[in-house]
């Protein structure tokens, strides 16, 4: 038994994770993905508080801002479960039962691999740091959220991890996205779902996300039901677990009609399917959401975010770029100058985002 | 290039190397043995006597001058046994065996080296069993099968590996053995021999050092290490496990021989207790509301993985993986065998269990698994209990009845509804027999809240406040309770918010001297590493001092438990962390079972997600499939009776399956579900040692009994056709036998085994799909019936081949043969109305009327027929129920006591069995048997009211029966 000071806490919790003690600390992105997983082998299935607070307790009086923290744990839990290493799920044993909770899952130990013969990493082995032998586990490169391997010349790292049992995820199946629509078929074609929905009567804890606010502040666009008539993408309070995503049309301030996402049989979250309605919503208003661009180190590129994207967006630039911090954004990623034109036209087309690296110079 | 010798100079080499191996070993200790596949030869030199042996024995009998030289040949083909048959390789690999070889020479041949060089003799059931292939199997060490599951379990255990443990190979192997419960049947074989398997997986592991270099022949050693290095994961778990092994070897009095891994037996119960407690099986309550406004709230219990109980106590493997577990206080089913020891379950609860209700039940059970239930599953002593509510929402069972300010509670109390005041918000719980509030306790308490906790028999917390550091634990109460893994090194935080001189960290079993923490600084937490701990309970003690020169002051401590278990081996595939739920009954299926229906495999996941599902059948280990097809995907949910119809439409119907199926030895299944998870199954041939095999020879089949009994005696055989199937014709014992267009069933029979296979007809017409089975006139009696239920169970239990018609034949004789039995219970009238219901549109009527003509039992089927509808939805078990009330009311069955209840319930049980198939029955009854069917004889009353609800129910049902069903809704599970 010996008494510890903070760093030294610090130093041996991130050895425990696998990570280099010299160059991270418990409160870096790297650390707390690593702590959320492990916390989730433990806890899983579980609620997001529960799986944010398994993290930031053991941290009192390890940092300074807990409250700041708790936030980075949150952010960077959402990533995770955009990248596929947790699973956010209706409660598999109550999922006939309206109003099931959602609850997060553990996603099983995987990998996609690149055509470069690159693998990402995803998912959770329970009780275990990793999945993988010691010597594979060591070539692991840790960048924010992601667990990246690099082949080494001659080997088939594909082979070697599916040998040693984990799960082979195709590139294009993790990538998968809903089938391409304007923003005018997209909204359409949920108008249309909550037409035929039954009416609604009152709705405990509905929070609406107010279209007619600024797109740049995502936070700052909820609101509570006043006297709004309309249709509007919303959150609603369910006996316990996160708030449930919908959609709801209030006649002043009243539920008239609501359905819930994800829509049924639907493999993509309910906030998934919110964030991507309202991004067609914003388009059709002619006040789209906003990315713009900013040079990076060498020959890469930064773009950054003011509004959350659904999770096959994100996993897009998990594989071709790598999150990086950012300010005066929501959220940002790097990429090379190469990847870039591509990102950019799926960004236009396809979540109707407009580009104001131009308009925010100025 | 190996020069060729004979057998005789084979035998001489190998003599003077068994003979210096087993006084080398017998030096080093009296009770380790040698085994045959130690012969010290190279891949050259084995190869060079394996011809020679083939050589000697296409020309004649095998000598006993060359009984080592053919131990060693038989031992090598042990090596690479997978299961499957070991003769017909045996036979297949030797030309001439079949001629001039003899199965008990090779026995006596082993028999031989035991005696003379103090080799292995083979023991346990299995070796029973399997007389005289138990003898090159065991011989061979580690057949290359079960190498890699050997290596799973010891890297599962390298956490409780000690120097200690490596003496003691019995030990050891009872700890592997343990570890084993989810092992296949060959490796469960294996670890029937404890001191064997302690004593090869010691050497695996060690690889000759720490005084392990007698255990087994290095040579032999290096050999099986390079076998079980060709696969990759098996290579990872026994170098990970032998980094353990080496490190923990040289490592003595950590204590880890004692508590933490031996298997116990339970000796004192105190000792039974604490070793208990340990494992951590003490089930949790969880509070869940179930409304936004968090007025109402459901209970339930949270149930730990039991797999760690086994480990511990491995004689309750029995009952944990094949009995249902009822949750006292539980609405629903059972939960399903095996479903304890694959994660934590979460059952609600519609009733509040009594204060000495074991939490949890085994449908069956026994002294030593009660005990410890009792010990440890129990809920904490009431009549109040607390609850804190989480930031998640729900609300967790508090050890102690201790209050935090600024936390929230629900206080849950079995003593009538809690007072209510202006501190306690009553809240709705959906069980019964107990009530609850809410308490929100402010930051600070007044006086008027020390005064409510008081009233409610609560209690403010201490001011110690000590929580895991860093990183989580794997469990944490947030009081003081928490678990970790063995492979971890803990580190805690504490913090008092008062002042004062210091705190003495210490740990109660004196692992570690105390810790002296001075100066403290209230709110300011200091952090503390713990030694790594071993497997077990362990207390650290937090003392508040005064001042430095005072002892510590009582009032001031904290005792924290910290729990230390071992880390699970991650597993390809689904966890209980994960969202796809897997439910399997039986646990470890055979192929036969998933091939005739009786597997229940169910699939909870993600609603409207696919899984996909691909089947291969494989002849042999290492072979490519003979047939592998992907199911059509199917959808989340997927209930046990989705899988056995989407199995049955996709794969057991079709052509290829049918065809495929009878030679092959095992099967995978593999269920993918994209990022969700995937898991795989395989399903092996039923490793019995009497058995049928057979093949397609032109148009009809061939069959051939395989005995691997190793008896002097030889088996007897007799023939029942699908016409007449009660009449067993004898059959002279032949090689295999050719079978005539008809099929018909062929039942083997060997001292207390018996083996049936169920041939098909070859069906050349539409008049061939017909089967009108006939059964003689008998006069009505008790032996009558227990006659045709012994044949009923022999057409039950045979095997059925992959032809569809062998499925739809057995169950034409097994419905004749129910049909019969009833004739002869209920009587000649009640047969003439069973045959009028079959054919008549106001059959069931006539039935109807027929089960009592008595005025004061007629309502009997009047009531039975406006239940129907209701019934036919309902269990096996709650018909019997139902039942046994009607026949109660009905004074139908004379009581042997006014009020025996089990009496009726146990006679409708035996009457619906009877009614819904008679195989099986038997069985279930035992001896119980002759006197339940002479009390159905002297009331058939019973009997036909359990028939008509039998076939009226079935009628509801639009006779839609299962594969394995006679009629539709009659599933006894």
């Amino acid at each position: 038994m010996r008494r510890l000071t903070a760093a030294e806490v610090h130093a041996q919790k991130v050895t425990d994770l696998g990570l280099d003690s010299s160059a991270l600390d418990l409160t870096s992105v790297e650390a707390l993905a690593g702590a959320l997983r492990r916390t989730a082998s433990f806890l899983c299935p579980c609620t997001a508080a529960t799986l944010v607070r398994g993290v930031v307790r053991p941290l009192r009086g390890l940092v300074d801002n807990i409250e700041g923290t708790k936030g980075i744990v949150e952010e960077t839990l959402e990533a995770m479960i955009a990248h596929g290493d947790i699973l956010e799920q209706r409660d598999v044993e109550e999922s006939s039962t309206p109003g099931a909770a959602t609850l997060l899952y553990a996603a099983p130990a995987s990998f996609v691999a690149r055509e470069s013969g690159a693998v990402i990493l995803l998912g959770v082995a329970s009780d275990q740091r990793s999945a993988l032998p010691d010597e594979i586990e060591s070539r692991i490169e840790y960048v924010s959220h992601l667990r990246r391997i690099s082949p080494l010349p001659g080997e088939d790292l594909r082979a070697d991890l599916g040998q040693l049992g984990l799960v082979d995820i195709s590139y294009d199946r993790w990538l998968k996205a809903p089938r391409p629509e304007s923003a005018r078929q997209h909204l359409s074609r949920i108008d249309r779902l909550l037409e035929g929905a039954q009416p609604s009567r009152d709705v405990p804890g509905l929070i609406l996300l107010d279209s007619e606010r600024p797109v740049r502040y995502y936070p700052g666009r909820w609101v509570e039901p006043r006297s709004q008539s309309g249709r509007f993408v919303a959150r609603r309070s369910q006996a316990y677990g996160a708030q449930l995503w919908c959609y709801v049309q209030l006649l002043n301030g009243n539920p008239e009609r609501l359905i819930d996402f994800p829509i049924d049989g639907s493999r993509w979250r309910g906030c998934d399917e919110a964030w991507r309605l309202q991004m067609a919503i914003d388009a059709q208003r002619g006040e789209p959401q906003w990315f713009r661009v900013r040079p990076g180190p060498g020959d890469t590129r930064v773009v950054e975010f003011f509004s959350p994207v659904p999770m096959w967006a994100r996993r897009r630039w998990d594989a071709v770029g790598e999150p990086v911090p950012s300010s005066g954004c929501l959220f940002a990623y790097r990429m090379t100058e190469t990847e870039l034109a591509e990102e950019l036209r799926f960004v236009r087309d396809v979540l109707w985002l407009i580009d104001v690296t131009e308009n925010l110079k100025r | 290039m190996v020069m060729a010798m004979d057998l005789a100079h084979w035998q001489k080499r190998l003599e003077n190397h068994f003979r210096e191996l087993s006084a080398h070993r017998r030096r080093k200790s009296p009770d380790r043995r040698i085994f045959g596949l130690e012969h010290g030869l190279d891949i050259s030199e084995t190869q060079a006597l394996t011809t020679a042996v083939r050589a000697h024995i296409a020309d004649g009998p095998p000598a006993s001058d060359h009984a080592l030289a053919w131990m060693v040949y038989a031992s090598e083909i042990g090596y690479r046994y997978s299961g499957d048959e070991y003769w017909q390789t045996f036979e297949e690999e030797t030309p001439g065996w079949t001629i001039n070889g003899d199965r008990y020479w090779v026995r006596r041949c082993f028999l031989w080296f035991q005696r003379e060089f103090c080799g292995v003799e083979p023991c346990g059931i299995w070796a029973k069993h399997f007389s005289i292939i138990c003898w090159p199997i065991t011989h061979a060490i580690l057949p290359t099968d079960l190498q890699r599951q050997l290596a799973r379990v010891l890297y599962e255990l390298r956490h409780s590996f000690s120097a200690e443990l490596f003496e003691s190979p019995s030990i050891l192997g009872d700890l592997i053995a343990a570890r084993s419960w989810n092992a296949t049947s060959r490796f469960q074989n294996l670890a029937q021999e404890p001191q064997l398997l302690g004593q090869i997986a010691a050497a695996l592991l060690l690889q000759g050092e720490f005084g392990t270099d007698s255990l087994i022949h290095p040579a032999t050693l290096r050999r099986i290490g390079e076998d079980l290095d060709r696969e990759r994961r098996a290579r990872e778990w026994l170098r990970g496990a032998r980094r353990f092994a080496r490190e923990r070897a040289q490592i003595r009095g950590l204590g880890l021989l004692g508590r933490g891994t031996k298997p116990s037996s339970v000796g004192h119960p105190d000792d039974a207790r604490a070793e208990v407690a340990e494992l951590g099986i003490e089930p949790r309550l969880v509070l869940r509301p179930t409304d936004s406004t968090n007025v109402s709230w459901e209970v339930s219990l949270e149930i730990p993985n039991l797999s760690h109980l086994l480990i511990r106590f491995p004689k309750t493997r029995e009952i944990l993986t094949g009995s249902r577990c009822v949750v006292a206080g539980a609405a629903g089913r059972p939960l399903a065998r095996g479903r304890c020891l694959h994660g934590a379950q979460r059952v609600t609860l519609a009733q509040w269990p009594l204060a000495d209700e074991v939490l949890l039940r085994f449908e069956q059970t026994d002294s030593q698994l009660e005990y410890l239930l009792r010990a440890e599953c129990l809920l904490r002593p009431g009549p109040t209990w607390l609850f804190r509510i989480a930031s998640d929402g729900l609300a967790y069972e508090c050890r102690s009845l201790r209050v935090r300010p600024g936390a929230r509670y629900i206080i849950v109390s079995t003593a009538g509804p809690v007072r209510s005041n202006g501190h306690t918000s009553p809240i709705d719980l959906s069980c019964q027999g107990v009530h609850g509030a809410i308490l929100d306790l402010p930051q600070a308490l007044t006086k008027d809240w020390e005064e409510t906790l008081r009233c409610l028999g609560l209690g403010q917390a201490k001011t110690i406040e000590v929580w895991p550091a860093g990183l989580a634990a794997v469990v944490w109460d947030g009081e003081g309770h928490g678990e970790w893994l063995a492979s971890e090194q803990p580190c805690l935080a504490i913090c008092v918010d008062h002042p004062i001189d210091g705190l003495l960290v210490s740990m109660a079993n004196g692992i570690e001297p105390p810790l002296d923490l001075s100066p403290i600084t209230p709110g300011e937490p200091l952090f503390v590493e713990l030694p790594q701990l071993p497997v077990g309970l362990h207390r650290v003690r937090v003392s508040a001092r005064t001042s430095p020169e005072t002892d510590a002051e009582a009032l001031g401590d904290l005792d924290v438990v910290m729990r230390i278990r071992e880390a699970r081996p991650w597993s390809p595939g689904v966890s209980p962390h994960g969202p796809l739920v897997v439910q399997m009954e039986p646990l470890e299926p055979s192929l036969e079972q998933m091939w005739e229906g009786q597997v229940a495999v169910a699939i909870q996941g993600p609603v409207g997600r696919n899984v996909a599902c691909a089947i291969s059948l494989f002849e042999r280990e290492g072979n490519t499939a003979i047939l592998s097809k992907q199911l059509p995907p199917m959808r989340l949910p997927v209930s046990a009776d989705d899988w056995r119809n989407h199995f049955e439409k996709h794969f057991r119907r079709t052509r290829n399956a049918e065809e495929a199926y009878d030679t092959v030895r095992f099967c995978e299944l593999t269920f993918t579900a994209d990022e969700l998870g995937a898991f795989a199954l395989r399903c092996e041939r039923e490793f019995i040692p009497l058995r049928w095999a057979l093949r397609r020879r032109g148009g009809g089949y061939v069959v051939r009994l395989l005995d691997d009994s190793g008896d002097d005696t030889q088996p007897t055989v007799t023939r029942l056709s699908f016409e007449n199937p009660t009449v067993e014709e004898p059959v002279s014992l032949a090689p295999e036998y050719d079978v005539s267009a008809p099929g018909g069933m062929y039942v083997a029979r060997l001292r207390q085994l018996t083996a049936g296979i169920i041939v098909p007809p070859v069906v050349r017409s539409l008049g061939d799909l017909r089967c009108a089975p006939h059964i003689d006139e008998e006069p009505r009696s008790l032996e009558a019936i227990v006659r045709i239920l012994g044949i009923a169970d022999s057409w039950g239990l045979a095997r059925l081949p992959g032809d569809f018609f062998s499925a739809t034949r057995r169950r034409d004789v097994l419905l004749r043969l129910g049909s019969h039995t009833a004739h002869l219970i209920c009587g000649d009238n009640w047969a003439m109305a069973e045959l009028a219901a079959l054919k008549g549109t106001d059959g069931m009527t006539r039935l109807k009327e027929a089960v009592s003509r008595r005025r004061d039992e007629s309502a009997i089927g009047i009531v039975l027929e406006r239940d129907c509808a209701d019934l036919a939805t309902k269990t096996c078990r709650e018909r019997v129920e139902r039942l046994a009330l009607l026949i109660t009311r009905f004074h139908v069955l004379p009581p042997i006591s006014p009020t025996n209840n089990a009496d009726a319930r146990l006679h409708s049980e035996l009457a619906l069995r009877l009614a819904s198939n008679p195989a099986g029955v038997q069985a279930w009854a035992g001896d119980r048997l002759r006197t339940g069917l002479t009390r159905l004889m002297e009331s058939p009353t019973l009997m036909r009211a359990a028939r008509f609800l039998v076939l009226s129910t079935d009628r509801h049902l639009q006779s839609k029966a299962r594969f394995d069903e006679l009629y539709a809704g009659w599933e006894w599970r």
